[in-house]
Parts: structure tokens; C-alpha cells; sequence
């Protein structure tokens, strides 16, 4: 036995030495982590004290790594080797942590386990609490379709309800999970049902229905060699025949579980085998073996008494331990609470003067980019005012030179007539024979009826804001016919393009092109006896053609001496933007001008 | 504390939008004003060039009749020297 023992025993320490030279040569892969999570259930609750710093490693190690999952499971199985320990407060706060995660890692088949662990572990501290966790557990279980969490929850929910003394409820969940196992041939958890199913039936005094359930799990346990199990399904042997007062085979019953469960150190079991076997033992009067039987059970009770006390006190110190420590925990929120405050306090104050920082600034720069715009504004307006009152200033002086010039014009045209007639009544009046005399006098005459004309043409175009091709042409004929009143050898011929009418000339530019055609016709007459004089004004695309022809006998323009008649010609038409073009042979003379056209030019 | 917050971005803004507004509109009164006046401008203008031209016919007419003074002079003068030859 000792043998068997110290091989354990190192297995065991082989093992804890395996895990830690796992953990402490940096192996700390998520494999090695899930490794020590998944040691066997069993070996959990046998080694719990050597197995608490381990879990402990390896949750340092998964938080290391940020493994989550395996940070979870740690503090699960941190939880039940606490739980197991007696450290009821340590067990509560781990289970609660691996659910947390669990949550997160939206694990709910495992969050589903730890809540129902949670409540199973709380059941003789806070059975409504336990109860709370048993259903919150059942819940996410049935809503996920968890089966392997249901396995488990629903036979702990009947033992739950058992303890409630609601046995119809324990039977149903009992059931429950029963049908459960055997849809997934649970062959280590249809036992456990089958047992507490029958244990219910005792309670009930169904005996024939409870036999058949023992010996359907004693024959389950035997094909497992599950040794603690059949000595367990001994003991409800026993205790249902000791139901029936069938109180020897009872007798035998608990002695076969008593022998394997002292072999197994099992010793809650051992001690309610003894229990049983001086009860049964007084029920047949045998007073002796009662009493021995009695004493073998007070003295595992002590045993396990001191270890329940212990691990009591343990508790009570755990709770207040916690109280305390929620108390401080407390305090601390609080300190934490005002300290949120004041930091809120003095976020929104720096916001807000953030806020109104910027905003004036926004403003302040939008009100000085208004001023700024304004004073551009009220310059540019004063420029363009400043503009509009000086071309108002020199209209106004223009036009005062303008009505002055009138009023000569005027006054020097009935002077004109006045020396033409003054001149010809000298001639009336005095019978001038000397020819000289006379012909000076003609001279004069004549030359004050040239000016009056002249006059005229300027007056006219004076008064005139434009001048048109139509009132040239009207100006022009005029002309022809003065000249055909001296000459009337001559053809004349004129022409202008009808779509030319409405082409407008400045007064000035038509005063230029009305001279410079009135000079080419005197020209013409005077120097190039000629038979046709003809005068047209043609459209030229962008620009206006006008020509004065003759069929005169020409002159040599290189050679020739250009007059000054020509000059002024040339000049009157350079000063309005055109092009002077003369051209003659022995056939006759043309003068053609060239002229951008007004209109087509805006 | 935090609708007061709201409250103050709201008002802010709220200022910041007129002023925006405010601005685009003086801006379109003086692009209006601005036409205006160059319009203005422009038929001005148009009036002074045609009286400078008939400030030019004018100079034109005065050579014109300066011209003619100055021949008419001469004949008279021619004139006047036949009868006082002897």
C-alpha cells in the first residue's frame, strides 16, 4: 500500500516538475497552457493543494501571451481547486473572472459550465444564489444547444431541487438528463442519474422500480471497473433494503462498499457505511456491533469533524476577509467616483474653453476678413466714383468748348455771307473794269463760299452724335451734284452695299472719309479729264472698302510730285486706323481706302 | 454640462454662419455697386470720345477758317496795292 502510494506520489511530482519546466523554460505556447487547463477532472479535485500554484503559473503565463481562452480556463480551474480547498471567497471570484472572459470570448458552452459550477459549488451557502447560477448556466446551455453542459446541469439541478425537498421537480430533471446521457452514451454520467433517480423512488417507496435503477448502474459501474462507483451503488443497495427493514441484507450491502471504500480511502463514504451498519445493527438488536460499528463512525467523523471545522473557520475568516475587503473596495469606488467627477468637471472646462478659444478666433478672423473686404469695397468704389466725376468734369468743360465753338461757327458763317455780298455789291456798285481787280474780288468771293461749305460739312458733323454709311451716302450725293452743276461732261456713278446702311462711323471718322472722298472728286475733276467718275463703298469682310475711279489719263506715281491734297488724304485716313492705296495708269486713276469696320469691331 | 456644451457650439456656430452669410452678401452688393458704376463708366466714356471728336472737328474748323482769313487777307492786300500803283 505504501508502495503504491510513493509511486504516486512520484508520478505525481514528475508531472508538477513536467508542468513547471514547461512554464519556466518560456514554453509557454498556447498548446502547453491548454495542456495543464485539461488535466482530468478527477486528479483536480484529488490534487488540489499541489495543483493551485500551477493553475496560478499558467494563468500568468496565458496573460503574458494575451491568450484569453487559456487565461479563462486557469481561473475556472483556479476556482474549483479553491473550491475543494474551502477557499469559498477565492472560488467565487475566479469562477466569476473565467466568466467574464468567457463572455468576451463569447464561449457560452464554457460560460455555460462555469455558471452551473458556480451554483452547484454555492449549494449548501446561498441555495438561492446557487439556484440564480444553476439557471443562468441551464439557460445559455439550452439556448446555445450545449448538450455536454447539459449533461452535468440537469442532474445537479435535480440534486438543487431535492435539497428543496421538491423531489417531482428533482425526479423530472433527473429524467431529464438521463435521456440526455443516453442519447450520447454517457456511460460514466447515466450511473449518477440512474442512482439519484432511485434515491428519489426510495423517498417515494417505490423499492421494485429503485432495484431495477441500482442494479442498471452497478452493472454500468462493473463493466467500467469504477471501483468508488460500485462501492457507492453498494451503499444504495443497502440503503434500500434497510428502507424495505430488510436490515441483514442491508448489513451486506454496506459491508462490501465499506471494504472498497476504505480501500480507495474514501472516507465519507466508509463513514456513511458505518452509519448504516449501526443503525442496521440496532435495528436487530445487536447491540454490540451496533456500538462498534457506531465508534468506527464517530471516529471518521472526528476526523473529517476537525477537517470540516478547519476549513469552517477558514471560511468565516475568508468572509471576513471579504467583507472587509469589499468594505475598503467600497470606499475606494467612492474615492474613485469623485475622482471621475472632478476629472470630468475639469474635461468639460478645458472643452469648453477649447470650444470658445476656437470660436473666437473663427470669429474674430471671419470679423477682420469683413473689415478687410469692406475697406477693398469702399476704395474701389471711391476709385470708380473718382473716375465718374472726372470724364462728368471734363464732358462738361468739352462740351462748354463745343457750345462756344457753335456760336463762332455760327457768327463766322453770317460774316462769310456778309464779305460775299459786301464783295459783290462792290462789283454791282462800282463798274470795275480793271480785269485784275475783278478777278480778285471774284476770288475772294468764291473762296468765302468754299469756307461757308466747309463750314457747313463741319457743323453738320458736329451735331451729329454718329454718322452712318447712309448719310455719307446722302452727303456724297450731294457732292455729285455740285460737281455735276460745274461739270456735267462727267458720268457719275455711286454705290454702296445695302447690308453696309447701318455701319456707323464717329463724327470725327466720317468727317475723315467724307473729306477724303470730296478731296479724290475734286481731283478728278481738276486734273485727270475724265468721261466716268465712279464711287463705291463695298463690304469687305471685317473691313469697308471705299474707292474713287476715274477713266482719266493717269499719272506716274513714282515720279510725280504728290500735292498736297494727296497728303491730306493719306493723313485723314491714317488718323481714323485705315489704309491709303493710289493707283493710276494712262487708263485712269482709282483711290481705294481701306477701313476696319466699326461694328464688326464690337 | 454637457448640453451646455451643445448648447454653446450650437450659438457659436450659429454666429459663425451669419458671419459667413453676412459677408457673401456684402460681397454680392458690391459686385452689383461695382457694375454699376463701370457701366456708368462706359457710357461716360463713350460721350467723351464723341465730344473729343467734335472737339477736333472744331480745331479742324478753326484751320479751316484761319486758312481762309489768311487768303482772304492776301487778296485784299493784292487789292489794296493795285490802286495805289500809280
Amino acid at each position: 500500500m505504501r508502495l503504491l502510494y510513493k509511486l504516486k506520489m512520484k508520478r505525481l511530482a514528475a508531472i508538477l516538475l513536467f508542468l513547471s519546466c514547461c512554464l519556466s523554460a518560456g514554453a509557454q505556447t498556447k498548446a502547453a497552457i491548454d495542456s495543464i487547463n485539461n488535466i482530468p477532472f478527477e486528479k483536480r479535485i484529488q490534487k488540489a493543494v499541489a495543483l493551485t500554484p500551477v493553475f496560478l503559473k499558467n494563468a500568468r503565463a496565458a496573460e503574458k501571451i494575451r491568450y484569453s481562452l487559456g487565461i479563462a480556463d486557469s481561473y475556472s480551474n483556479l476556482a474549483l481547486v479553491y473550491y475543494y480547498q474551502g477557499k469559498y471567497s477565492d472560488n467565487v471570484s475566479y469562477s466569476l473572472k473565467a466568466i467574464k472572459i468567457y463572455e468576451q470570448l463569447n464561449a457560452t458552452d464554457r460560460q455555460a459550465y462555469e455558471y452551473a459550477g458556480l451554483g452547484y459549488s454555492m449549494k449548501r451557502r446561498d441555495m438561492d444564489m446557487a439556484q440564480y447560477y444553476m439557471q443562468k448556466g441551464k439557460q445559455i446551455a439550452e439556448r446555445f444547444n450545449h448538450t455536454k453542459p447539459l449533461l452535468s446541469i440537469y442532474n445537479n439541478y435535480g440534486v438543487l431541487k431535492e435539497m428543496q425537498n421538491d423531489l417531482d421537480s428533482a425526479l423530472y430533471f433527473y429524467k431529464k438528463g438521463l435521456v440526455l446521457k443516453e442519447s450520447v452514451n454517457d456511460s460514466l454520467g447515466i450511473p449518477f442519474s440512474l442512482n439519484c433517480i432511485g434515491g428519489v423512488y426510495i423517498m417515494q417507496k417505490k423499492y421494485d422500480e429503485a432495484a431495477k435503477l441500482f442494479q442498471r448502474a452497478l452493472s454500468i459501474r462493473t463493466s467500467r471497473n469504477d471501483t468508488i462507483g460500485i462501492a457507492e451503488n453498494y451503499t444504495w443497495l443497502g440503503d434500500l433494503h434497510y428502507a424495505q427493514q430488510k436490515h441483514q441484507t442491508a448489513i451486506s450491502w454496506y459491508q462490501k462498499s465499506l471494504e472498497l471504500a476504505l480501500q480507495n480511502n474514501y472516507l465519507f463514504l466508509a463513514q456513511s457505511n458505518y452509519k448504516s451498519l449501526s443503525d442496521s445493527y440496532d435495528a436487530l438488536n445487536d447491540k454490540a456491533l451496533a456500538l462498534e460499528n457506531f465508534r468506527n463512525y464517530a471516529k471518521i467523523r472526528d476526523s473529517l469533524t476537525n477537517k470540516e471545522t478547519n476549513s469552517k473557520i477558514a471560511e468565516l475568516e475568508v468572509q471576513f476577509d471579504t467583507n472587509r475587503k469589499e468594505k475598503m473596495l467600497a470606499e475606494a469606488n467612492n474615492l474613485v467616483l469623485i475622482k471621475d467627477a472632478e476629472a470630468n468637471r475639469q474635461r468639460t472646462i478645458l472643452a469648453t474653453t477649447f470650444i470658445v478659444l476656437f470660436f473666437a478666433l473663427l470669429i474674430g478672423y471671419l470679423l477682420y476678413r469683413q473689415q478687410k473686404l469692406k475697406n477693398l469695397q469702399l476704395q474701389q468704389e471711391h476709385f470708380l466714383k473718382t473716375a465718374i466725376l472726372q470724364i462728368e468734369a471734363q464732358n462738361k468743360l468739352q462740351d462748354q468748348r463745343l457750345g462756344i465753338a457753335r456760336d463762332l461757327h455760327d457768327n463766322i458763317g453770317s460774316q462769310l455771307t456778309f464779305i460775299i455780298s459786301s464783295v459783290e455789291n462792290i462789283k454791282y456798285a462800282f463798274d470795275i473794269t480793271n480785269q485784275k481787280l475783278d478777278q480778285k474780288l471774284q476770288s475772294i468771293s468764291s473762296f468765302a463760299r468754299e469756307t461757308i461749305v466747309e463750314l457747313r460739312d463741319t457743323i453738320w458733323a458736329m451735331n451729329s452724335t454718329e454718322i452712318s454709311v447712309e448719310d455719307l451716302a446722302t452727303r456724297i450725293l450731294n457732292l455729285i451734284e455740285k460737281a455735276r452743276e460745274a461739270n456735267d461732261s462727267i458720268a457719275y456713278s455711286f454705290h454702296f452695299d445695302d447690308e453696309l446702311a447701318k455701319v456707323r462711323f464717329t463724327s470725327i471718322e466720317g468727317m475723315n472719309i467724307y473729306r477724303t472722298i470730296q478731296e479724290a472728286i475734286n481731283n478728278a475733276l481738276k486734273y485727270a479729264s475724265a468721261s466716268e467718275i465712279s464711287i463705291n463703298i463695298t463690304d469687305d469682310g471685317n473691313s469697308l472698302l471705299i474707292q474713287v475711279a476715274d477713266d482719266g489719263n493717269g499719272f506716274d506715281t513714282d515720279n510725280a510730285e504728290m500735292g498736297n491734297g494727296i497728303r491730306n488724304m493719306e493723313r485723314r485716313t491714317s488718323d481714323i486706323g485705315g489704309n491709303f492705296k493710289i493707283s493710276s495708269s494712262n487708263q485712269g486713276t482709282a483711290i481705294t481706302i481701306k477701313l476696319p469696320k466699326p461694328n464688326a469691331n464690337d | 454640462m454637457s448640453y451646455f456644451l451643445i448648447f454653446l457650439i450650437v450659438i457659436l456656430s450659429a454666429a459663425v454662419v451669419a458671419l459667413v452669410v453676412a459677408h457673401q452678401r456684402q460681397k454680392s452688393a458690391h459686385r452689383q455697386t461695382v457694375s454699376e458704376l463701370q457701366k456708368t463708366i462706359a457710357i461716360l466714356d463713350a460721350i467723351n470720345t464723341r465730344e473729343q471728336a467734335k472737339v477736333q472737328l472744331s480745331n479742324e474748323m478753326k484751320q479751316v477758317l484761319d486758312k481762309a482769313r489768311a487768303s482772304i487777307d492776301q487778296q485784299l492786300l493784292a487789292i489794296i496795292s493795285q490802286q495805289l500803283e500809280p
